[in-house]
């Protein structure tokens, strides 16, 4: 399998991976410290790119531009935990035909987190029969977290498919009562459902790399 | 002794009063049916048993085990040994399903000081108790309740009653979105319980479940208060009369 | 089938176009203000306005401007001294224009009072007696200004404010004619009110103000329509419209905008809700060369809600940047846009929104769908959501999806023997049903020969 992890310190102020026509790769990129930085990201025809982004509590701006030709196909998670400022803006371009992208962010927001994060799906008219879709999801898990969301979607081309989502998930008092009824405190809840998230988040990875990302989120916290 | 005594409790949610004295108890081993019709507060009582935040006790008392449980979070509760299964499970999805099993039942373990099991046991544990329940297929990669057919949903809250082997389980209504066959594997799984120990409160408005678990007592509400307080036989009498002398 | 396009092309030229003049300064803001005997606090803010128009710049997002000439424009014309009180007194030539477009009759059963605008100067009211005799007060704002100062003194442009951008301060500063709705307290009105007028004189800016005011437990449901012949020349419609939903009351604002193709439309239409008040938009915009409209409900009272549902439909050459934005801001406060956009023959359809949750708005719920249909590979479409969230007791959920007529519903219809333009009519119409729905059954039956026609004109 090509893999690649990458850590924030060794992450160029300009970046590029291109991935070769045919070939599968899984990126993987820790942002577990400040850094600006700008990504570029080429799918060549018929690439697949399976993206694992970990953003881990720092005050980070990052630009990421991903551009996806024929019969190209990018599957792409995100996963933020941030107690501090976060700006994210990654650009998803399909350009050729019968091109495929699915994105998922989830964003966990403590402390006096505040979160920027633009997910923009351009689908050029040379894009027929693409398929796209972002969803991106914030939990809010205190009173002084901000987020702003902005799913963009700007299409070109009409025999497509194309859609996203943004929304907010916020535990009712009935879903805690719940849970804490089953024996489990609050702070046990919010660990419950990080690690459920990070679950998530590691599908498709070999056990050696997911076994890295779940220890580094379970040191971040 | 008794595993529960309730001392003339009133209970408000906003400025609206939904229980209004209410006082009853419970031996240990023993099982208790509460019923009454529509609106009654039965479905109330259970929740503030385990402590819900939109209900406010303005008076009276809960003694579990002779201790006041009053100020206990529902955790702490739990961890006592009180478990509810609810009317409506709440679906709620992102949360993996087995990883809250586990968490749960470590959380009890430790709180009441037992030595921890590893996930490997666990595995096995769970795997036996969805056999004795007749759940098939792999749940371990679902979520909360999200998905689940309203009896999946029962079912998954008899899964987390057997692995809580509370020592008090209340029971709100587990006898809707059953069928017969669904029913007669709830009725064992409660018999089970019992047959270790476990005391039963069940709030039944269709009382098919009371004919798998024979209450020892039986507890009338209506309109918040107590209509009646007394043996089985209550039970056969409200169900050819209907509840329209308490209403 | 239908020759509703050859009626607009007519021009009907009056000769009132002589007393107008192109381009804007202070002398012709003055003379606005005197010709309609205002008040000197009007004139004030409207001076206040054009300062705050020279100094702000053109939008720096959205579409296109660049074409639109703002020197070139008729800022004002009047077409009659005085508005008529009656049907009869209405001029010939303007009669005729609405005789041909088939519009009702004020004295029809089902309209409760029409008012007119015909260039900037409205020209006709007339009020049924029931209305009247529970206080409400629909008139031309001109004249409103006149008989009510004080009551509207304290709401003119306040949820609206000049400062907004470039189009409000040029609104403000050149605003003539319009409505003024007051429903008193407790007053529900189940006949929708409605004002339909026309942009006619080429090169004609419009910029009418609708000011509503619905006094706490009242209710109503008011109806816009406009539409505009072709023209060489730019016409540019800067119009404003600022609703003030007291508490407990409910308000409904329709509007089906067909403008001509060669105009700008760039609206500005505001809302305030109070506590337990709900306010509802539904909106349809075809037409125009550009449009920008994106209309805004401030959720200021607890308990405050507000509905936005709109279709955009962007034909050849044309771009419809519309949207919605609601900003929360009381306590347990709901939301819920729905939005169809259309887009064929090059057109460009953009749906631009703002949900703003402010740290006050505790346990907020905001739900947002919109969808696109892209009916041939020249068009466009474009989603551009914002949501900013800043109470974490928040539920948002946006979902949106563009794509084409799905094939397969097409060759159903098709192998029913339908021929394929009206199947796509059909479909789009199903499309956009969830908010035709909601409007009176003229407005939604002039939609659906909208869209009918555009689709014609796509493929036959």
């Amino acid at each position: 399998m090509n893999k690649i992890i990458e850590h924030a310190k060794n992450l160029k102020t300009n970046h590029q991976l291109i991935v070769k026509s045919k070939t599968e790769v899984f990126y993987i990129l820790i942002i577990d410290r400040e850094v600006s930085a700008t990504s570029e990201i080429i799918l060549e025809s018929g690439a697949a790119l399976h993206a694992y982004y970990l953003f881990l509590n720092n005050k980070s701006e990052l630009n990421f531009k991903h551009t996806i030709n024929q019969d190209a196909k990018i599957i792409a998670r995100s996963l933020v935990l941030s107690e501090s400022e976060l700006k994210v803006r990654a650009e998803y371009d399909f350009v050729g035909p019968a091109s495929f992208g699915e994105i998922k962010a989830d964003a966990v927001l403590s402390g006096a987190a505040n979160l920027k994060y633009e997910a923009i799906l351009k689908i050029r008219p040379e894009a027929k029969q693409s398929e796209t879709r972002v969803d991106l999801r914030l939990y809010l898990n205190s009173p002084s977290a901000h987020g702003q969301l902005i799913p963009q979607l700007e299409v070109a081309a009409n025999d497509v498919k194309a859609g996203h989502s943004a929304s907010t998930f916020k535990f009712s008092n009935n879903d805690l009562f719940y849970l804490q009824s089953r024996g489990l405190s609050a702070a046990q809840i919010i660990a419950l459902q990080l690690k459920s998230l990070s679950n998530i988040f590691v599908q498709g990875l070999d056990p050696e790399t997911s076994k890295l990302l779940l220890g580094l989120i379970n040191q971040s916290i | 002794m008794n595993i529960l005594e309730v001392k003339n409790l009133s209970v408000v949610t906003g400025d609206k009063l939904i229980l209004d004295d209410v006082s009853f108890v419970l031996a240990e081993g023993e099982s208790l049916a509460i019923m009454g019709p529509n609106g009654s507060g039965k479905s109330t009582l259970a929740k503030v048993l385990l402590g819900h935040p939109d209900y406010q006790v303005t008076h009276g008392r809960i003694l579990f085990k002779n201790q006041n449980i009053l100020k206990l979070k529902p955790e702490e509760r739990a961890a006592a040994g009180l478990f509810l299964s609810f009317q409506e499970p709440r679906e709620i999805a992102g949360l993996d399903l087995f990883s809250f099993l586990f968490d749960a039942y470590r959380a009890l373990e430790e709180s009441r000081g037992q030595e921890k099991t590893s996930v490997f046991d666990f595995r096995d544990i769970l795997d036996s108790e969805l056999e004795a329940l007749q759940i098939k297929g792999d749940w371990s990669d679902r979520q909360v309740n999200a998905g689940f057919s309203g009896g999946e949903k029962k079912k998954a809250e008899l899964l987390q009653l057997a692995l809580a082997n509370p020592k008090l389980a209340i029971l709100d209504e587990i006898d809707s979105g059953l069928d017969i066959d669904a029913l007669s594997i709830a009725g064992a799984a409660i018999n089970r319980l019992k047959a270790k120990g476990t005391s039963f409160i069940v709030v039944t408005h269709y009382r098919r479940v009371l004919d798998y678990v024979k209450p020892d007592k039986v507890l009338v509400l209506a309109a918040g208060k107590v209509a009646a307080f007394g043996g089985p036989e209550l039970a056969a009498k409200f169900e050819v009369e209907g509840f329209s002398s308490v209403e | 089938m239908n020759t509703n396009e050859s009626l607009w092309e007519d021009s009907n030229q009056s000769d009132y176009m002589k007393q107008s003049r192109v381009g804007l300064d202070e002398a012709l803001i003055r003379q606005i203000s005197a010709d309609k005997n205002e008040p000197a606090w009007m004139l004030e803010r409207r001076l206040a306005s054009f300062e705050l128009y020279k100094t702000k710049e053109m939008p720096t997002w959205g579409p296109d401007l660049s074409k639109l000439d703002l020197s070139n424009i008729t800022y004002y014309a009047k077409a009659m001294d005085k508005p008529a009180e009656s049907w009869d007194d209405v001029p010939a030539d303007i009669k005729n224009t609405f005789d041909k477009l088939g519009i009702p009759q004020a004295e029809q059963e089902l309209l409760a009072g029409v008012g007119a605008q015909y260039e900037s100067t409205a020209i006709y009211h007339s009020l049924k007696q029931e209305l009247s005799e529970q206080g409400v007060i629909f008139e031309d704002l001109d004249i409103a200004l006149q008989k009510y100062p004080a009551l509207i003194e304290p709401y003119f442009m306040k949820v609206m404010p000049a400062s907004l951008h470039k189009f409000a301060a040029l609104h403000g500063a050149v605003w003539s004619g319009g409505t003024f709705l007051y429903i008193p307290k407790g007053v529900k009105i189940e006949q929708p009110l409605q004002a339909y007028f026309r942009m006619n004189a080429k090169g004609m800016g419009q910029f009418e103000h609708t000011l509503i005011i619905v006094e706490s437990g009242a209710e109503a449901h008011y109806i816009e329509g406009c539409s505009a012949p072709r023209y060489g020349v730019d016409s540019l419609h800067a119009g404003g419209v600022e609703i003030y939903v007291k508490e407990g009351a409910r308000f409904r604002y329709s509007s089906v905008e067909s403008w001509s193709k060669d105009a700008y439309n760039l609206n500005t239409k505001r809302a305030m809700v109070e506590t337990d008040a709900h306010m509802e938009w539904v909106g349809g915009n075809f037409g125009s060369n550009t449009t920008m409209l994106y209309p805004c409900s401030i959720l200021k009272g607890d308990r405050s809600s507000a509905d936005h549902l709109g279709v955009a439909f962007a034909g050849e050459g044309q771009t419809q940047d519309t949207g919605a934005k609601v900003i929360h801001i009381g306590r347990d406060t709901t939301s819920n846009i729905v939005t169809k956009s259309l887009s064929r023959g090059g057109g460009h359809a953009i749906y631009r929104g703002l949900v703003e949750i402010s740290p006050s708005a505790t346990k907020a719920a905001a739900s947002i769908k919109c969808d696109s249909l892209i009916l041939d590979d020249a068009s466009r479409a474009d989603t551009i959501p914002v949501m900013k969230i800043n109470n974490e007791t928040a539920t948002v959920a946006h979902e949106a999806s563009t794509g084409k007529i799905n094939d397969e519903d097409l060759f159903y219809l098709r192998s029913r023997g339908i021929k394929e333009s009206e199947a796509s009519a059909m479909i789009v119409n199903g499309f956009i049903e969830p908010i035709t729905k909601e409007l009176p059954l003229e407005y939604s039956v002039e939609m659906n020969r909208l869209v009918e026609l555009e689709m014609e004109n796509s493929i036959g």
